[in-house]
């Protein structure tokens, strides 16, 4: 076998082994960094509905004030404009789901579902709890989310939340008195939530993989042809010029031209050594004759 | 003589330069056509405008929105179609002090800061009246249809039938009143969606007083190019009874103009009490043979 084909049987091993090792690495890596993107950027959104809430709150609300004494207006609420900007934000993010999902809501489209509710619950069984972050089965597939409890801090929001009677006439003119009172303060009413699927950060690290695992690929094959090439032109070659050499010389073609080395290197003092050693067996067989 | 005319000039300056009665209130806001009568003269209104007792301030549908606020922060909205009158008399059953509103036609938003001590009648109307108003109320005297929401607070209100005044009875904050015709009056929880459909957006806004803004700052008042017409006045003119004899001195001086003289002997059965003005000479007594005397024509029913 030859030193070449050993040399790159042996290269191709490594660049195998190293590459799928560091493909496995580098796939964990880039799942767990689009997992934490995803969710980094949940957060991010989750900041932006509660900043949106605060400002309605604050600084909407109180405008809209002499309005609500007419008609009901949704805008006046801090969970309803957050989850309109949101909804607008999904436009640039569709993959993206919001909701404050609420056990006892004032607007319908506020009502947990099943797994809401069990989440909400993780919320009043730990109020210590400020996220929490799961995955679940969907029909499109497995889904990532992260929650945030909602629960009422300001002393305000009662006036609509507490009972029927304390609340404004339009409010429960609008959404009837069934629903939306008897909320309490400082417990988890509710959750903030944000969906995205699975397949989100899994396309993304997948995008991500084939992108490094070409680039890993392409510089195993560069050092690989570097090396061979190195190998062909440093060693393999010289020394087949050598033994070529060697061969003339034994068969007693005595004249046959001397190698000259490129370079100093260990081919150069073989070759060196060679050249003695074939003076030494010329002036030997002169001797003979004589 | 010279000095009695100078007095005569200088009294007659009066009411150009502003001068001629304390102000009781500021035009604030002018959005649209609304115009000023003053004595019997018509001014177009403009913000800065001060407004006096007796001051009458209406729109037609060109006037959007007016805003007039009073020294005490009582603050005056007005919609469309809307005709009020400042601190007029208003009959004797309403109390010594005169209603510092009149509505006769039109809707009206009324805003009284918490420190207004109260006294006399906020608003008169033919249809109700408002002793006393806690914080917002919105008023609409329309032909047939008389309401009035309680927005903030709870307002005292008196209906007034045949135009006399009935039993006081309260509005909580949020109810609503509503009467049409002579009919027995209702009170809601809710405004109806008409009443709340027929407002300026801007009566649904809380919009923040202005006065500080006009403070020192005095609008001269442009008479209008156009004298008044009997039809600017003619819904005072017949407007209910305990208001209209002030007009008569008020706008005697109107009964030279053709126009006006001929939309009063028009409709003078709505206001017989102006044929003794317009027709002296039917009144006189007359010499009979005899050495008696007698009117010579009784005035129209």
């Amino acid at each position: 076998m030859k030193l070449l084909l050993k040399f790159n049987l042996v290269f191709l091993v490594v660049f195998a082994l190293g590459l799928a090792v560091s493909g496995t690495v580098a796939r964990k890596l880039l799942q767990n960094g689009a997992h934490e993107e995803v969710l980094d950027r949940a957060r991010l959104m989750m900041e932006n509905a509660l900043a949106v809430s605060s400002y309605t709150a604050n600084q909407v609300a109180p405008l809209l004030e002499t309005q609500m004494k007419y008609t009901f207006l949704p805008q006046s609420v801090p969970a309803y404009s957050s989850t309109e900007v949101l909804n607008a934000l999904r436009k640039a993010h569709p993959e993206y789901a919001y909701k404050a999902a609420m056990l006892n809501p004032t607007n319908p489209r506020d009502r947990a579902q099943d797994w809401e509710e069990d989440v909400i619950m993780q919320f009043k069984q730990d109020p210590s709890r400020t996220e929490f972050i799961g995955e679940r089965d969907t029909p499109a597939g497995r889904s990532l989310y992260i929650a945030r409890p909602i629960k009422l801090s300001n002393a305000n929001c009662l006036r609509c939340h507490s009972t029927v009677d304390a609340a404004p006439a339009p409010l429960v003119e609008k959404y009837g008195p069934a629903n939306g009172f008897g909320w309490v303060m400082n417990e988890a009413l509710g959750a903030q939530v944000v969906s995205v699927p699975m397949s989100v950060p899994m396309e993304r690290a997948d995008r991500a993989f084939v992108v490094v695992m070409g680039l890993l690929a392409s510089v195993f094959l560069l050092i690989g042809a570097a090396l061979n090439l190195m190998l062909w032109r440093l060693v393999i070659r010289p020394v087949s010029q050598l033994s070529k050499l060697a061969d003339r010389v034994s068969l007693g073609e005595l004249d046959a031209p001397e190698f000259k080395a490129p370079a100093r290197d260990e081919i150069g003092v073989l070759s060196d050594s060679f050249s003695r050693m074939r003076k030494s067996l010329v002036h030997a067989m002169k001797m003979l004759d004589t | 003589m010279w000095k009695q005319a100078l007095w005569g000039w200088a009294f007659a300056s009066l009411p150009s330069l502003g001068l001629a009665a304390p102000s009781l209130a500021t035009a604030t806001i002018v959005e649209g056509d609304f115009v000023l009568i003053r004595d019997a003269t018509l001014y177009g209104l403009a913000e800065g405008a001060r407004l006096q007792k007796d001051d009458i301030v209406q729109s037609n549908a060109a006037g959007r929105f007016m805003r007039f606020e009073f020294a005490d922060g009582v603050i005056v909205d007005l919609a469309p179609n809307t005709r009020v009158m400042l601190s007029p008399k208003a009959g004797t059953d309403r109390g010594k002090i005169p209603p510092r509103l009149y509505l006769l036609q039109g809707t009206v938003k009324l805003s009284v800061p918490a420190n207004v001590p109260a006294s006399g009648t906020v608003l008169a109307s033919a249809n109700l009246d408002l002793p006393a108003v806690a914080k917002g109320v919105v008023v609409s005297a329309m032909p047939g249809e008389t309401a009035a929401f309680a927005e903030s607070g709870s307002i005292a209100l008196v209906e007034r039938r045949d135009f006399k005044p009935q039993p006081s009875q309260s509005l909580r904050s949020g109810q609503f009143y509503a009467r049409t015709g002579d009919g027995k009056a209702q009170i809601v929880a809710r405004p109806s969606s008409p009443f709340i459909q027929s407002l300026p957006k801007a009566f649904l806004d809380t919009l923040p007083p202005r006065l500080e803004l006009f403070k020192g700052r005095d609008v001269l008042l442009k008479p209008s190019a156009s004298s008044i017409a009997y039809a600017d006045v003619q819904p005072w003119i017949d407007a209910e009874p305990a208001l209209r004899p002030q007009f008569m001195t008020r706008w005697r001086v109107l009964t030279k103009s053709p126009e006006f003289r001929a939309g009063l002997v028009a409709g003078m059965q709505a206001h017989p009490e102006w044929d003794r003005l317009l027709f002296p000479e039917r009144y006189r007594p007359k010499a009979q043979p005899g050495g008696t005397t007698h009117l010579a024509r009784q005035p129209a029913p």
